[in-house]
């Protein structure tokens, strides 16, 4: 019997057809041997002439595309065959289309269940809390603070708010209204003390009580994987793949982040010389402020000194007309700075401190577009002033190298929604004129006083915020005006909100906007749909920043506690995912570490760094000098420490100091702190001259540490804590380690693998040293890798 | 910046930073068909890269190659109007563009054209203080002095083989 045909298949058949071509063998157009009648002969091969047509049209749409397929690689979605909710709702109706015509039948769709008895009677409750939290919001009120609290039940909050509504209806107008718009906009400044935590939509509070909202939260929460962290909700990546988009975008055009979760505090002085003296206590400066930084020109980009210590790089910008000093950081070491600022203008009077974390925001952009992108939405009010020509020659060339880090400027700006597009905006080619506008940007003031005191006061920003517009009130007037215009500029309501603006250059390519809270979502809208801007979270920017080979807070600086608390939360859950994994489980490639008790193989070890540097010169003796094979412990009489006679001592005793710190007679220090010139203790362990009195202290002690950027010089891999030494040596030598690589990876900017890291100062204090190596935890490979040292 | 110090070789002191003529905002298409070369590219890498540029816009390698929609999205749409790519060079790197252009002109059978021109840069020095320790304080506050200056270039364009 034969075998059973295969069924036909539509796409199958469809192949076939594509790759024959019929033919049609008759031949009676040759008259005679010699002579061709033409008309004859293509009557003749009409057939195979069509169907050679059609053959070519069948090949081509043969290999044609199901709609997930035509997708670009970042929309791709596993399952995107059978599930229309993979797909891009552009392309649906189309794949359903195709779903169903495909052999195995229809599309998965899910279809949610009803709710019924407790579920629904929850959820129509929640929903008139919505509608009565709007209601509220419409008529210019605030629900009152118990409705907020855990006392009250839903039903009786929802009893509050009707009271408070019938209340709000039967008030005068002007009593009643404790906003200023109806989208519930308002200014949430601390003076003196810290801002209380912004409620949000009555509906969403609960979410919010412990993890603050951006702005955009909303936008972001669709899009993005979220992380709570000092007490915000940060946008951490977005869903969609984009780690070499976002390196070209970084390169070519620009990347948006919205960064309102750093943290901004506003110090008011009104004495001149206080004023001077309180920045020179905080800043780098030791002898006198330079004026440009004094006056607003300039901001200031670097660390921030409380008690004579670097606690972390911050902005901060100064306007002594206005005698206002903004300190912009990021948010974990917010409540130091805010806590010494407090205390040290205590002294002054008068004086005052506004907590703003809340009330003003910042949106951040990386790239060589980024003020282009930025110039189509914002809307300058004033259109005649220096101010606006300034912004013009910056905002349209591509590179804005020449333009000083720090360099600000300032204005206000129109509500940006009332423009339907992003203005089209024409690219400058003069070189000369530019350059003339680079050279005369140290004479020209860019900065709006009236601006900055708009900005920097409760007042200002209020008064921003009065009758700010609700989409739907922008729409509705949109239908009012012809369909082809873009804007609502020859409209009556082109001046009813002003926005004041601050931008300022944080880095080579970088810019900030900071703008008051509540302007930043409508800017933010607009912002996104510029072509040339993709938005990003924290990841990217530290993918910007490792690219670059530049250190990324916090997590190359283990020297600061938020750092240093990184590697140590990271190390832990290394170990306990290493120790959790049944050892059935076990893959043969997994590393089989070695000394775990005393080098930790899951972070970078600093402990054994600094222990193990500090026990050899106990020890008295070169690293290099000392015998690798054990032979006996030796001790001398009563003194329960080993003698040091060879490196399994030093590692043994490693171990004791280790546990010794577990112990925790005295709480243990960080042990690392970076290399201060300045500092003698440093000095002297540098050039030798320290001697270790005990080998119990050596855990209150720190280790001079260097940062350094490297680069591998042939290929090769890098990964985070790999190891660094000074020579080429074997895999289990650990005494010889001389620093860890606080980020290493694969750059795709450079094509080589690169990373950050931390050496011993000891080592490079000459800085003749120009190559390492590096070798990876638990590998055995080490290879070698450029060097430059980074300047903290 | 008028009153600044000239040493004896009139040298302008203070660190040198020298900044792009590039400042013009390119259409995509531009980006992509251009190269520049630098003081530091080597030549064979030069070649190389300009050579790929090249076989994507050539029609006869689109069935060699199996990713054959990346290659035809070279052949359509605003990408059509491209006839040659355009490669950059100036000041000391002239002599290496110039070999370039030969190299695609006499071993390569391209047709090439070379332009001469001249750009303008931005010439940046920054004065640093002995006396101050250079971490302390910071140069970023004190003015630089801005410098313009033309520099000669030269254009090649390679054309297409279409």
């Amino acid at each position: 019997m034969p075998p059973p045909r295969p069924p036909i298949n539509a796409k199958k058949a469809r192949l076939y057809n594509s790759r024959n071509i019929r033919t049609h063998t008759t031949d009676a157009s040759l008259v005679d041997k010699d002579k061709l009648n033409v008309p004859d002969f293509l009557n003749a091969r009409e057939f195979e002439i069509k169907s050679f047509e059609l053959a070519q049209l069948n090949s081509k749409y043969a290999s044609s595309n199901r709609a997930f397929q035509s997708l670009p690689r970042v929309l791709r979605r596993r399952a995107a065959s059978h599930n229309v909710k993979r797909i891009p709702k552009r392309l649906r109706a189309k794949a359903i289309r195709e779903m169903k015509s495909s052999m195995t039948g229809t599309p998965t769709v899910i279809k949610k269940k009803h709710s019924r008895g407790r579920e629904l009677y929850r959820l129509t409750m929640s929903r008139k809390l919505l509608n009565l939290g709007s209601k509220l919001k419409l008529l210019k009120g605030v629900p009152d603070k118990e409705v907020y609290g855990k006392k009250l039940n839903l039903r009786s909050k929802i009893k509050a708010l009707s009271k408070q509504i019938r209340a709000l209806k039967q008030l005068d107008t002007e009593v009643k209204s404790k906003l200023n718009n109806i989208v519930g906009s308002y200014d949430n400044t601390g003076i003196n003390d810290y801002a209380s935590r912004p409620t949000g939509n009555i509906k969403y509070y609960k979410r919010q009580r412990q993890f603050v909202w951006l702005p955009t939260h909303i936008w972001h929460a669709k899009r993005f994987h979220m992380i709570k962290q000092h007490g915000f909700q940060i946008p951490l990546s977005p869903t969609q793949k984009c780690f070499k988009m976002m390196s070209r975008q970084s390169k070519n055009d620009s990347i948006l982040f919205d960064t309102s979760y750093y943290t901004s505090l506003i110090i008011e002085l009104e004495n001149d010389e206080d004023y001077e003296s309180f920045l020179l206590n905080i800043t780098k400066f030791s002898k006198s402020i330079p004026e440009k930084f004094l006056n607003g020109e300039r901001s200031y980009n670097d660390w921030i000194y409380l008690d004579g210590q670097k606690i972390g790089k911050v902005l901060i910008f100064s306007h002594i007309q206005s005698h206002k000093i903004l300190i912009r950081c990021f948010p974990s070491i917010y409540k130091d700075i805010f806590d010494y600022c407090k205390n040290a203008i205590s002294n002054y009077t008068p004086s005052a401190i506004h907590d703003c974390q809340y009330s003003l925001g910042s949106l951040d952009l990386i790239g060589p577009l980024s003020l282009l992108s930025l110039s189509k939405v914002l809307h300058l009010v004033d259109k005649d002033s220096s101010i606006k020509k300034a912004w013009s020659k910056l905002s349209t060339v591509r590179d804005s190298k020449a333009i000083p880090i720090g360099f600000n400027i300032s204005f206000d700006i129109m509500d940006s929604r009332l423009w339907k597009q992003p203005m089209k905006i024409k690219p400058s080619s003069d070189t000369n004129e530019y350059f003339d506008f680079v050279s005369s940007l140290s004479t020209s003031k860019l900065v709006d006083s009236t601006t900055i005191e708009n900005l920097l006061t409760p007042e200002g920003r209020t008064k921003s915020y009065e009758n700010q517009m609700s989409i739907k009130e922008i729409d509705r007037e949109f239908t009012k005006i012809a369909t082809r215009e873009n804007s609502l500029i020859d409209t009556d309501i082109q001046h009813r909100s002003i926005t004041p603006i601050l931008i300022s250059k944080i880095g080579p390519s970088s810019w900030t906007l900071i703008a008051p809270w509540f302007w930043i979502l409508p800017i933010w809208s607009k912002l996104v749909r510029v072509s040339q801007i993709k938005p990003g979270g924290i990841r990217q920017i530290r993918q910007y920043n490792f690219e670059r080979g530049c250190a990324n807070f916090p997590n190359d600086y283990p020297w600061l506690r938020d750092g240093w608390n990184y590697n140590e939360a990271l190390g832990e859950i290394k170990q306990k995912k290493y120790t959790k994994l049944p050892k059935r489980l076990v893959n043969d490639k997994r590393p089989d570490y070695k000394d775990i008790d005393i080098i930790s193989p899951f972070k970078c070890d600093w402990n054994f760094l600094r222990n193990i540097t500090f026990l050899a010169k106990l020890a008295g003796k070169d690293l290099n000098q000392l015998e690798i094979n054990p032979k006996f412990a030796i001790y001398e009489d009563g003194n329960p420490i080993r003698e040091l006679n060879s490196t399994h001592d030093l590692k043994r005793q490693c171990h004791e100091l280790k546990s010794l710190a577990l112990e925790g007679i005295r709480k243990s220090v960080i042990p690392i702190e970076i290399f201060n010139k300045k500092n003698e203790f440093q000095n002297k362990l540098i050039s030798g001259d320290y001697t270790v009195p005990r080998a119990s202290e050596i855990r209150f002690s720190r280790l001079p540490v260097i940062q350094i950027s490297l680069e591998l010089i042939k290929n090769g891999k890098l990964h985070d804590g790999a190891r660094i030494y000074l020579s080429k040596v074997e895999p289990d030598d650990d005494v010889s380690i001389i620093g860890f690589v606080t980020s290493g990876a694969y750059n795709i900017n450079l094509g080589i693998a690169s990373g950050i890291g931390l050496v011993r100062a000891d080592i490079l204090k000459d800085s003749t040293i120009t190559t390492l190596y590096v070798r990876n935890i638990g590998q055995t490979s080490i290879y070698e890798a450029k060097i430059t040292t980074i300047h903290n | 910046m008028t009153d600044h110090k000239i040493t004896k070789k009139g040298r302008i002191p203070g660190r040198h930073i020298k900044h792009t003529s590039n400042i013009r905002i390119q259409p995509v298409i531009e980006r992509e068909t251009t190269f520049l070369v630098k003081s530091s590219t080597p030549f064979i890498s030069a070649v190389k890269k300009i050579q790929k540029l090249l076989d994507k816009f050539d029609k006869s390698l689109i069935s060699s190659n199996s990713r054959t929609r990346a290659k035809t999205k070279y052949q359509n749409g605003e990408y059509k109007n491209i006839n040659y790519i355009v490669v950059k060079g100036m000041g000391k790197t002239i002599e290496k563009t110039l070999s370039l252009g030969l190299h695609f002109d006499k071993e390569l059978h391209y047709q090439v054209d070379i332009i001469t021109g001249s750009v303008q840069v931005l010439d940046e020095f920054k004065e640093q203080n002995e006396e101050q320790d250079e971490e302390e304080e910071g140069d970023e506050f004190n003015d630089s002095i801005y410098k313009k200056r033309m520099v000669s270039n030269i254009e090649l364009r390679i054309w297409l083989k279409r």
